[in-house]
């Protein structure tokens, strides 16, 4: 058989870089949003984004058939190249990524640290707070542009991949954010409302991923039969929809419902978060790996 | 700009003996592969980063029962529109003046978004070098007036090479003679992602033979996947962040809450 050329690795990182920036960007969003009511998020979300972010870039050049040169990609620029434009992206949003989490460290830090160049600089934290809500988000559609455009089998399905990814990143973003929250034992109410945002993402996620589907189904047929019914199938159903997905979206919806016994416990969104996660890696896994099918 | 060159493979006149295959190889001092029998006589299944044009077998059911082989030699189409320059972050695939698609192996990091991206799955990854390898059509032999290796071996006259528009026209008289004799007769390559330097004569649809009927190139949805994310990204921003989150008065706002959970 013929071995895959995009190996597990990239699906690792797909996952990985999607969720580090969306941790960074929900954070900021959430924050940004409420006037500064929640500054906690925008710290943990660039505590998390950073070295998420410098994990995906790592396992990106150790996939390199050679490592060593990976410097060729920050020489050149090639427009038409979805993986050029990710790099200069990946590239700028850790250099803004780790100016913003050094604001937040230096704070952190005490006095007399080698951070306090970075202490008391709010003007600094929300212009990396803003430029890498930008590059952050560009980041994670990315992901899914570069999936689409390079895979032969995917290319008909437009202009959906990269949104698919986006929002699906997005999910992940927030599912390690309050995984962090619940760890940290914060406060249970910022808890819930990441888990509410995260259920209307999840909802938009559903709609995006049938529409996909759909298109698909259409364009090749053989490829989604493979992930409906074919060697995709457990995977897909199991793992990237019933875990990434509806049992998330429910336990999600049940906790706000019901009274305040069961919503207090961080037990409850943190089960959710995990599966979230382990749908997120699943997604990219069958798509990267679906996409790489002989025609 | 010099003349483009082109190739013509004329499938019904291939009798499968992979001399083509056996020629590149030594032309290119590229080493064999050790491969295991798969079912059928075409070997190895397919194009290796040592391997850059290899004769495909495809069996063919006629409706009364009966199995033709189909011969194709397959290698790099050298496109037009080349996915395969569209999609390298290095700038290691480029095009000659000359008209080729060529890997400079100087350059090229081994990303494999180019193996991904061909349509005709004519670029792979070599774990020897580290890095992509393809047909090149043999420009150290096209420099000194040569023809590339597979054509001057191949002993059936399935081959032939010279302008590209040479070699249109002679394809063009091919299928009217396979027309004439009361055969299928398909020209496979002229219009193909924007003219392929590399062009077929094929005696049954080009699905028969394997080949992609409608391929697209690499850059073919970027643009409106682009516009995807950016979409995605207001919508996000504003139904799950904007409407949750935003308290302009202190205290938790309830209204807007309420109004997200009956959409969701
Ligand atoms: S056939 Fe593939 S490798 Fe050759 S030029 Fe076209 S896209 Fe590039
Ligand atoms: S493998 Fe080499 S030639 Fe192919 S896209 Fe990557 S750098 Fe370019």
């Amino acid at each position: 058989m013929h071995e895959a050329d995009w190996s597990i690795i990239i699906a690792f990182y797909l996952f990985v870089a999607g969720m580090g920036v969306a941790a960074f960007y929900t954070g900021v969003l959430a924050n940004l949003f409420s006037n500064d009511k929640y500054p906690r998020l925008a710290k943990y979300g660039s505590y998390i984004g950073v070295p998420l972010i410098l994990l995906g870039v790592l396992m990106l050049v150790f996939d390199l058939g050679r490592p060593e040169a990976f410097w060729r990609f920050l020489f050149h620029l090639n427009p038409s190249s979805t993986m050029s434009v990710g790099v200069w992206l990946l590239t700028a949003f850790s250099i803004i990524s780790v100016l913003n989490a050094l604001t937040w460290l230096a704070e952190d830090a005490g006095e007399s640290s080698v951070l306090a160049m970075f202490k008391d600089k709010p003007g600094l934290r929300r212009a990396t707070g803003l430029t890498g809500l930008a590059f952050g988000i560009l980041t994670a559609g990315y992901t899914g542009v570069l999936l689409s455009s390079t895979s032969t089998v995917f290319r008909s399905i437009t202009p959906l991949m990269g949104m698919l990814f986006l929002v699906s990143a997005t999910s992940t973003g927030i599912a390690v954010l309050m995984l962090a929250l619940a760890w940290r034992k914060e406060d249970h109410h910022i808890i819930q409302k990441l888990a509410k945002a995260d259920a209307v993402v999840i909802v938009f996620e559903v709609i995006i991923f049938v529409l996909f589907l759909i298109n698909l189904n259409t364009a090749t047929p053989e490829v989604a039969a493979a992930i409906l019914s074919g060697s995709y199938s457990l995977l897909f159903w199991v793992g990237v929809i019933a875990c990434g997905l509806i049992i998330p979206l429910v336990v999600e919806l049940y906790s706000m419902s019901s009274g305040k016994g069961l919503s207090s416990s961080a037990a409850v969104p943190a089960i959710a978060s995990v599966l979230i996660l382990i749908g997120g890696f699943l997604l990219r896994y069958v798509l990267l790996f679906a996409g790489q099918s002989p025609l | 700009m010099a003349d483009r060159m082109g190739m013509l493979i004329d499938a019904s006149k291939c009798m499968g003996c992979r001399g083509c295959q056996v020629a590149c190889k030594q032309w290119n001092d590229l080493p064999a592969t050790k491969t295991a029998f798969s079912g059928s006589y075409e070997n190895p299944p397919q194009i290796e980063g040592n391997t850059w044009t290899k004769v495909k077998f495809s069996e063919d059911r006629q409706s009364d029962g009966t199995v033709s082989f189909r011969f194709l030699k397959v290698q790099c189409m050298h496109c037009t529109e080349a996915s395969c320059i569209s999609v390298c972050a290095s700038g290691a695939a480029t095009r000659m003046d000359n008209g080729y698609v060529i890997i400079d192996q100087n350059k090229c990091i081994g990303c494999r978004n180019c193996v991904l991206a061909c349509p005709y799955q004519a670029v792979a990854f070599d774990p020897a070098t580290g890095t992509s390898r393809k047909c090149w059509s043999c420009q150290n032999r096209l420099e000194n007036n040569l023809q590339p290796a597979c054509v001057k071996t191949c002993p059936s006259g399935a081959l032939g090479f010279g302008k590209r528009e040479d070699m249109l026209a002679l394809a063009k008289k091919r299928a009217q003679e396979l027309k004439t004799a009361g055969k299928d007769a398909y020209i496979y390559g002229e219009k193909e992602l924007g003219g392929t330097n590399i062009m077929y004569v094929l005696d049954a649809p080009p699905k028969v033979y394997g080949l992609p009927e409608n391929p697209k190139p690499a850059t073919a949805g970027v643009s409106t996947n682009w516009m995807g994310v950016l979409v995605g990204a207001g919508i996000m921003a504003f139904a799950p962040f904007k409407i949750l989150f935003s308290d302009k008065s202190t205290g938790v706002n309830k209204t807007p809450e309420a109004g997200v959970n009956k959409n969701a």
